[in-house]
């Protein structure tokens, strides 16, 4: 007869091995997933044996890998690891910080000094020259050129960073106020969105766990855009509904943002919500991307992700509402354009965008052969050089 | 393959166990055989190319042991194949880890321009090394307890828990267990108990505490603080890492009832570095005590002549952990710290507050971890001149709190796992409760909520090899 102790002891042993082979055979017969989510990329599949990587040992290497990739328990074990560092409460991790208001937030360089203050307030000189070029282009035919600024969601939030961590609120505020001074001296005009969306700071304006902003604050930063606009052409006295007069949905499903797959899901950041604002009186309108027709929709209200607007991120779209009396707009920018895109096909005869990222070619020409009514210049990355840019500005 | 991956804990343990165990306790010749395989199996893992090698190293050892056995009546023809034997070992060991090393130095000594080989260092090799040339020095020693079985010589060699970190296992201390060892329903609950623990001294303390050393041993510029925090960060991340492999090395040979050496005594604790080198990597201070001070004489002659076995002795420590001039630097520091302890600063030691030595002695292994981590001499200043605030970046305070409060609870832990605190707490709890079913019950929840975690961190961290393979 065994005694207590000797049948606790059994059952420790059976489960302990019980819960590895339980494991290693579910995960053994389950069919191989081919995408993570949460990580965005594909998942390892089985590796091929040949006698090369047998020989130098790279076959176990890979097998390995495909046996934690296609552990059937994956997706909850990486729950779990982050809820324990959230319990451990690790709020910065791979260089982001949780923030007070539980946004995350780029980690900010622990050494700004004087000097580093002193060079943002002289940036600006590369995107200014790009804003003239481009400047010179539209002249050719007439056509205008705004600068439009919009706040990094870390600057926005400098706020709210934890005690002791680096906001870099001088350096973010000596760059805005470096590049709007390069666009004025420049002639260009300048929309400046800070100040609208500050108004609205309580409003669900950026995304949690994304770098984005969101349809809120895409719709505030297109507010000011209009009036900007207005200002240069009364006559125009170009219109949004207000945001209560939109059709607005809400799909209500944990979203996976761009700074979450960086930070990873412990569940006590998400953004569990996601809003599409559609003007009830959209006009009908023809989508090309590169000069061909495309099916892609504006705004796709089934896609959880800031990848609703306009589908994503493309070299030249332009969408034509066929309504000629209209002005036309071209945006150039990165993906902060996407919903502005889609807005602005309620207000313009043509809408046009070119994402330096992907397009090829040069974005002066484009303008010459073009010539949009309107060019709008989005944030600071368009310069002459941009190690992100595949194209050219002139 | 390493302990803490998916394909050893998974499929490699649970497989070798149940295969173990379903061979009768009477069939002790195949319980060695399945061990056997499984252990050239887990070394072939990484290599099969290298079991050439193993394969090499063991028959040189298990043939030098009959010759050194059929030899032992007369001593000089044992002593000359005890040379040769170890001779051949130190020329394996040579061969794969310091060619390079002396190419380099011959090219910078004598303006040649050689091509450096670039030989992979075969894993394990300085462990399996070592216990190959304890073995032949132990059947020198004591010629009855040779093996003329090779396959048993092939076990004592490379059991797959202590093949290829450690600890260096006496050919001495286990030549019993080879034959006549007896498992336990006891030994296998010790032994996985003791797996566990050294699993989440790895995964989880020691990978966290290699985030951070990584992050600012590789920064360009570095604060004071920050330097302290990375110093700090490795000094932990090295003893968690090595204490917990030797901990799964431990458990893992309990439970096929091998009892190993304890390779870890909570060496941060010492109050001396004498101490501290009594306490850490206990397998191998004591494998260079017994085979090579104590037979150059020790300290059984003059002070000239015992500094100089010492200067024997901690070169080749230092020469052992690697290929490069800062390891062997970082052997003539211990042989500098342990010279003065012992001849100059005896009585003035003693006199000090118990408190301050510590933290003195904790201090001296900082930067002696330092010394280890950077290659280059230039490196070491640099960064110990940060340390002092001599550098170029200032304080860092700011970063140095936020780090400290954002791995906080990792710190308490790594502090208090270093010292023997929690394991005393336990002794006096199971002092009073062990008897009680409920203490039994909790003690197994308790470990078996720490592997389920282990588990979690391994399937969602990346792989992170352990730092001591490449010794």
């Amino acid at each position: 007869m065994l005694s207590k102790k000797a049948c606790s002891n059994i059952a420790f042993i059976l489960l302990f091995f019980a819960v590895l082979l339980g494991c290693a055979g579910v995960s053994a017969v389950a069919e191989d997933q081919d995408f993570s989510l949460q990580e965005g990329r594909f998942l390892t599949r089985f590796p091929s044996i040949t006698p090369d990587n047998l020989a130098d040992g790279s076959w176990f290497t890979e097998f390995e890998s495909y046996c934690k990739d296609q552990f059937t328990l994956r997706e909850t074990c990486m729950e779990r690891y982050y809820a324990f560092l959230d319990l451990m409460q690790v709020n910065a991790r791979n260089g982001y910080v949780r923030g007070k208001n539980n946004h995350i937030l780029n980690i900010r360089s622990f050494n700004i000094t004087p000097s580093s203050i002193a060079s943002a307030g002289n940036a600006g000189t590369a995107q200014q020259e790009a804003m003239m070029k481009i400047k010179s282009a539209a002249g050719e035919y007439g056509g205008s050129v705004l600068y439009m600024n919009i706040p990094y969601k870390m600057e926005f939030f400098a706020d709210m960073y934890p005690d002791h961590y680096e906001s870099g609120k001088e350096v973010d505020d000596a760059k805005r106020a470096a590049l709007i001074r390069r666009a004025e001296e420049a002639g260009i005009p300048v929309v400046e969105t800070y100040d609208l969306l500050d108004s609205h700071r309580d409003e669900y304006i950026f995304f949690t766990t994304d770098h984005h902003w969101t349809v809120r604050g895409a719709y505030y930063g297109y507010q000011a855009l209009l009036e900007r606009i207005n200002s240069l052409d009364p006559a125009l006295n170009l219109q949004y509904p207000d945001f209560d007069e939109l059709n607005v949905s809400v799909r209500r499903e944990r979203m996976v943002g761009s700074y979450l797959r960086k930070w990873g899901d412990g569940g006590t950041i998400c953004d569990d919500y996601m809003e599409y604002a559609i003007p009830y009186d959209m006009p009908r309108y023809t989508r090309y991307e590169n000069g061909e027709p495309s099916q892609l929709p504006l705004l796709d209200t089934q896609i959880n992700g800031y990848s609703a607007f306009m589908y994503g991120d493309y070299a030249n779209t332009f969408v034509d509402t066929d309504r000629e009396e209209l002005p036309s707009i071209l945006y150039v920018g990165f993906s902060y354009t996407n919903p502005l895109e889609f807005m602005s096909v309620y207000n313009f005869g043509t809408v046009e965008s070119l994402d330096p990222r992907h397009f090829t070619g040069s974005i002066c020409e484009h303008i010459r052969k073009s010539q949009p009514d309107y060019i709008v210049i989005v944030k600071d990355d368009i310069y002459e050089g941009n190690p992100e840019f595949s194209c050219v500005v002139e | 393959m390493v302990f803490s991956s998916y394909v050893f804990l998974f499929l490699f343990f649970p497989a070798l166990t149940i295969l173990y165990y379903l061979i009768p306790r009477n069939r002790r010749n195949i319980r060695n055989g399945v061990l056997l395989f499984f252990s050239i199996l887990f070394y072939g893992w990484s290599g099969p190319k290298y079991l050439i090698l193993l394969t090499i190293s063991v028959s040189i050892n298990w043939f030098g042991g009959i010759l050194i056995r059929h030899f032992s009546p007369h001593p000089h023809a044992g002593k000359a194949v005890l040379a040769a034997v170890i001779f051949c070992n130190c020329f394996l060991l040579g061969i794969f880890k310091y060619t390079d090393f002396i190419i380099y130095n011959y090219n910078i000594l004598f303006s040649r321009g050689l091509p450096l080989q670039n030989i992979v260092l075969p894993v394990g090799i300085s462990f399996y090394t070592f216990q190959g040339m304890s073995y032949v020095i132990d059947i020198y020693r004591k010629p009855e307890f040779c093996l003329k079985n090779p396959l048993e010589v092939a076990l004592y060699i490379t059991l797959f828990p202590q093949l290829v970190a450690g600890p260096i296992v006496r050919f001495s201390d286990v030549a019993e267990d080879i034959h006549h060892r007896k498992e336990s329903l006891d030994d296998v609950v010790w032994g996985l108990y003791r797996f566990v623990f050294g699993l989440a001294k790895k995964i989880i303390l020691a990978d966290t505490f290699g985030i951070l050393a990584d992050k600012t041993f590789s920064a360009g510029s570095l604060t004071t603080g920050m330097a302290w925090i990375g110093a700090f960060a490795y000094m932990l991340q090295i003893y968690f890492d090595f204490s917990g492999y030797s901990d799964m090395a431990i458990g893992l040979g309990r439970v096929f009832g091998f009892h190993f050496c304890e390779n870890f005594n909570y060496p941060y604790i010492s109050s001396s570095v004498t101490e501290f080198w009594r306490r850490w990597h206990i397998s191998l201070s004591s494998w260079f005590r017994d085979y090579v001070y104590i037979p150059l004489g020790g300290s059984r002659c003059g002070k000239l002549r015992q500094f100089l076995n010492l200067a024997v002795v901690w070169s080749l420590t230092g020469l052992w952990h690697g290929a490069s001039w800062n390891y062997v630097l970082w052997g003539v520091y211990y042989l500098i710290c342990l010279t003065a302890e012992k001849y100059f600063l005896h009585s003035f030691l003693d006199r000090i507050p118990f408190l301050l030595r510590r933290c003195c002695t904790l201090l001296i292994i900082l930067f002696g971890w330092v010394l280890f981590r950077l290659e280059s001499m230039s490196s070491v200043i640099a960064y110990i001149k940060t340390m002092f605030g001599l550098g170029l970046v200032g304080p860092g305070t700011a970063e140095t709190i936020t780090t400290l409060l954002n791995y906080r609870f990792f710190w308490i832990a790594g502090i208090v796992g270093s010292t023997p605190l929690m394991k005393n707490l336990y002794r006096a709890l199971a002092a009073k409760y062990d008897s009680s079913l409920l203490f039994q019950l909790l003690r197994h929840l308790f470990v078996f909520s720490l592997f389920l975690l282990c588990i979690v961190y391994i399937i969602a961290s990346s792989y992170n090899a352990f730092i001591y393979f490449q010794f």
